[in-house]
């Protein structure tokens, strides 16, 4: 039974966890809602930094969405390089939405056409 | 060698021992999941077993040898261990007044500023906190040359350089030194079999800083005990901290965390860690792109 217990316990971790596998300086709960958005756009700007990399895209109705990524050391880790992410290229990113309402948003999967280059990409 | 399947789940593993109550002994997850064929169990504090493991590789001088690069599985710090993006007083009793020391900080701690925190203008973390970066570390001494024998501890975020010294504690100056205090190190036989299984840094002489993500903080005042050992073969390196801070705590505060050992060049790698305020503060590239940065520009940018 307490066994049990644990893998129950393990698994729920996973479940709180995983979203926050990279974050550096701050909690996503901070800025972000639990909602996942998805966003269609190309990329018009890629920062490759620390603590956080960032995505800008722009949507097909010209707007610009802000999406902040894990660390760009964990996203290497995960095998994402910036030159994955070329500006014009067209993604879709699977995001938290911002708790205020804002374009801010925290990328959890990137996806260009049918390839997957970070995440796991979810359908809504 | 670990698969990264094996090693989330370890994590896993090591989560659920903080949720079910602090870090205490736990059941073996073994029998239930596929550890990569590697029982993955921790118990904290470590057991006889684990210390007097004589597959321990050690030093020539007969330490325990944790001067290695180690990569990183870090976990928030927080007063009931729980993951931090759960941490809202809407949440529920995750984090509860008791857990303060007094009201006044429990409202504190309500009414925090994120925007003090002061990594997000690129300024270190502190001593309790930088464990709780994913970003590697390297722990290495002092040669028979240096004039004090120390243990530096290199933490790849920010660069971050940190000595814990042995015998008489090297007083740092606390203009220049913030977040650091002193540390003094000491090699432990924890287990009582006359041998050497564990590092333990102690440090005192804080000033205040941020000690989690979410806005915890610690006062001046506060004390650091850091305990650390390897486990059975010396492929983990586990490190238990605990912080005394009865200014804003109830209680002292555990922490558990561990690293792997680097054991492939890509692992070992040092990766230069660049800050760039931009994307610690992404409002800055919002501004750029004339987007609204907070609800209140949002609602006076709707068209009426």
């Amino acid at each position: 039974m307490n066994q049990k217990r644990n893998l129950a316990a393990a698994i729920c971790a996973a479940m709180l966890i995983a979203p926050m596998a990279g974050m550096a300086h701050h909690a996503t709960s901070t800025f972000y809602t639990e909602e996942i958005i998805h966003v269609d756009g190309k990329i018009v700007e890629v920062v490759w930094a620390n603590p956080h990399g960032v995505l800008v895209i722009q949507d097909g109705g010209g707007e610009y969405w802000v999406g902040e990524m894990a660390s760009v050391l964990s996203l290497a880790q995960e095998g994402l390089g910036s030159a994955d992410l070329p500006v014009g290229m067209e993604i879709r990113v699977d995001a938290l939405s911002s708790r205020d309402g804002t374009h801010r948003i925290h990328i959890e999967a990137i996806q260009a056409g049918e390839k997957v280059l970070y995440g796991e990409p979810t359908d809504l | 060698m670990f698969t990264k399947q094996a090693l989330r789940l370890a994590a896993l593993a090591a989560a659920a021992t903080a949720l079910a109550g602090g870090a205490m002994a736990q059941e073996r997850l073994a029998d239930q999941v596929d550890l990569d064929q590697r029982p993955f169990w921790v118990q904290v504090p470590p057991s006889k077993e684990v210390l007097e493991s004589p597959d321990m590789p050690r030093t020539a001088d007969g330490l325990p040898d944790i001067f290695s690069e180690w990569v990183d599985h870090y976990q928030p710090l927080h007063p009931r261990g729980q993951p931090d993006r759960i941490l809202r007083p809407e949440d529920g009793d995750l984090i509860l007044p008791e857990d303060f020391a007094s009201e006044e900080q429990y409202q504190a701690f309500l009414d925090r500023d994120t925007g003090t925190n002061p990594q997000i203008t690129c300024i270190p973390p502190g001593v309790a906190r930088v464990v709780g970066q994913p970003y590697k570390l390297e722990i290495v001494r002092s040669g028979p040359g240096a004039f004090l024998d120390k243990i530096v501890f290199l933490h790849e975020v920010e660069h971050i350089i940190r000595k814990a010294y042995f015998g008489k504690p090297i007083e740092p100056d606390v203009d220049l030194r913030p977040y650091w205090g002193t540390s003094t190190a000491e090699w432990v036989d924890a287990s009582g079999d006359g041998k050497i299984d564990m590092l333990v840094v102690e440090t005192e002489g804080f000033r205040g800083s941020w000690l989690e993500q979410i806005g915890f903080t610690y006062a001046d005042g506060s004390t650091l005990r850091e305990e650390y050992w390897l486990n059975e073969d010396g492929s983990i390196l586990h490190l238990r901290e605990i912080l005394t801070d009865p200014k804003t705590y109830s209680h002292p505060i555990e922490h558990h965390i561990w690293w792997e050992r680097a054991n492939t060049a890509e692992k070992a790698r040092f990766d230069e860690y660049h800050c760039a305020i931009d994307t610690a503060q992404p409002q800055r590239i919002m501004e750029r792109y004339g987007l609204a940065t907070t609800a209140a520009e949002l609602e006076a940018k709707q068209p009426d």
